[in-house]
């Protein structure tokens, strides 16, 4: 079940939240805590998403990592989807990539 | 920027040497260098590439520039007339003196520092070369040499600096793209992720990664200042990361910008 993947990933050790988005930026599911409003935090990682695909006229799947001085934000650019993890700054990079490209990989199968 | 592409589809050297002429006798010599280093890239034991790319950086009065390719192809061929011959037309560096040169142009490759020891083998000379390390004992002169030098890394394939509203500083490109334009629109896109960061609360934007179909874009960014490395699509770009950084704040000196 999606919920159950969403969890998954967010019991990885430095990821804070995960959110999964349709590509107008609704929200398919989610978890973890926030200060933020998670509606607001969706249409700007899709709207980020979209940017990119639009002028870089790129189709296929796509990720982008921002490395910030809060928090990291990695988001994983799908067909059907939008995968996105806030997660601590000195995170391993790598190891959440790896991770998000299984995520994404399960909840593409459950989509 | 073409479609989910950044690699380009000629290799072959003798069309690189073509269109590079065709740019050279249309006075697009950016552009002709941009090919040039290709065809040494893809070619690196084949004379010609540099030979030709040192004579245009000579017709320009950059004889440093062109006293390191020269330099370089007199290692794999060093009894080569013509590179010998324009080794020697050079008015400004003096060929007696490579290692002072060197050290004047601050970013000195690998394999300069290789060849300081001991012989070693083309092969493995040519892999020590493209070793992501950007080595400067002294700070560079150009924003040219800085982004010249990351060329020289495997899977480099093109480095840009633009400013704060995506005007073009410089680039080098080993792809048949447009510069000014590929700069613009990545420069965007980072402001667009910059600006983005304020709603998202994830504060300063330090650097992004964007991996794509067609290859990799590693972007740095200042409040006057974007530094974009394009990159192959197998290159690991967590290893990129510390020279890239050198290179961004290497180029922020020798730019004066704060």
């Amino acid at each position: 079940m999606m919920e159950n993947l969403i969890k998954e990933i967010v019991a990885i050790d430095g990821i804070f939240s995960c959110y999964v988005i349709d590509h107008e930026g609704e929200i398919v599911g989610y978890d973890g805590g926030s200060e933020l409003d998670e509606s607001v935090i969706s249409a700007t990682i899709a709207s980020i998403s979209k940017e990119l695909s639009t002028q870089m006229s790129i189709r296929d799947d796509f990720s982008i990592t921002v490395l910030a001085g809060n928090k990291n934000l990695f988001i994983v650019t799908k067909k059907n989807f939008i995968l996105a993890v806030f997660t601590d700054p000195e995170i391993d990079t790598g190891k959440i990539k790896f991770e998000l490209r299984k995520g994404a990989k399960a909840i593409s199968e459950e989509l | 920027m073409s479609e989910e592409g950044l690699r380009p589809d000629v290799n072959s050297l003798d069309v690189l040497i073509s269109l590079a002429d065709l740019y050279v006798e249309n006075g697009l010599f950016e552009e002709a260098k941009d090919l040039l280093r290709t065809a040494i890239k893809e070619n690196s034991e084949i004379i010609k590439p540099y030979s030709k790319l040192s004579k245009i950086y000579i017709s320009q009065g950059e004889e440093e520039e062109a006293f390191l390719i020269l330099k370089e192809a007199l290692d794999l061929s060093p009894e080569d007339e013509e590179i010998n011959r324009l080794i020697g037309s050079l008015k400004t560096v003096k060929p007696s003196m490579p290692e002072e040169k060197k050290e004047e142009t601050g970013v000195v490759g690998e394999e300069e520092k290789t060849k300081e020891t001991e012989k070693v083998g083309k092969e493995k000379e040519s892999e020590t070369k493209k070793e992501p390390r950007l080595i400067a004992s002294k700070p560079a002169k150009s924003s040219g040499q800085i982004l010249n030098s990351l060329l020289k890394i495997k899977g480099v394939i093109g480095a840009i600096v633009v400013d704060d509203i995506g005007a073009l500083i410089d680039a080098r490109l080993e792809l048949p793209i447009e510069q000014e334009s590929t700069g613009a629109i990545i420069s965007s896109i980072y402001d667009k992720i910059r600006y983005s960061a304020a709603d998202l609360n994830i504060g300063t934007v330090n650097k992004v990664f964007f991996e794509l179909p067609g290859g990799n874009i590693i972007v740095l960014g200042s409040e006057s200042l974007r530094f974009i490395v394009l990159t192959t699509k197998n290159v690991l770009l967590g290893g990129l990361e510390d020279v890239v950084m050198e290179a961004f704040y290497k180029t922020i000196e020798v730019l004066g910008i704060e």
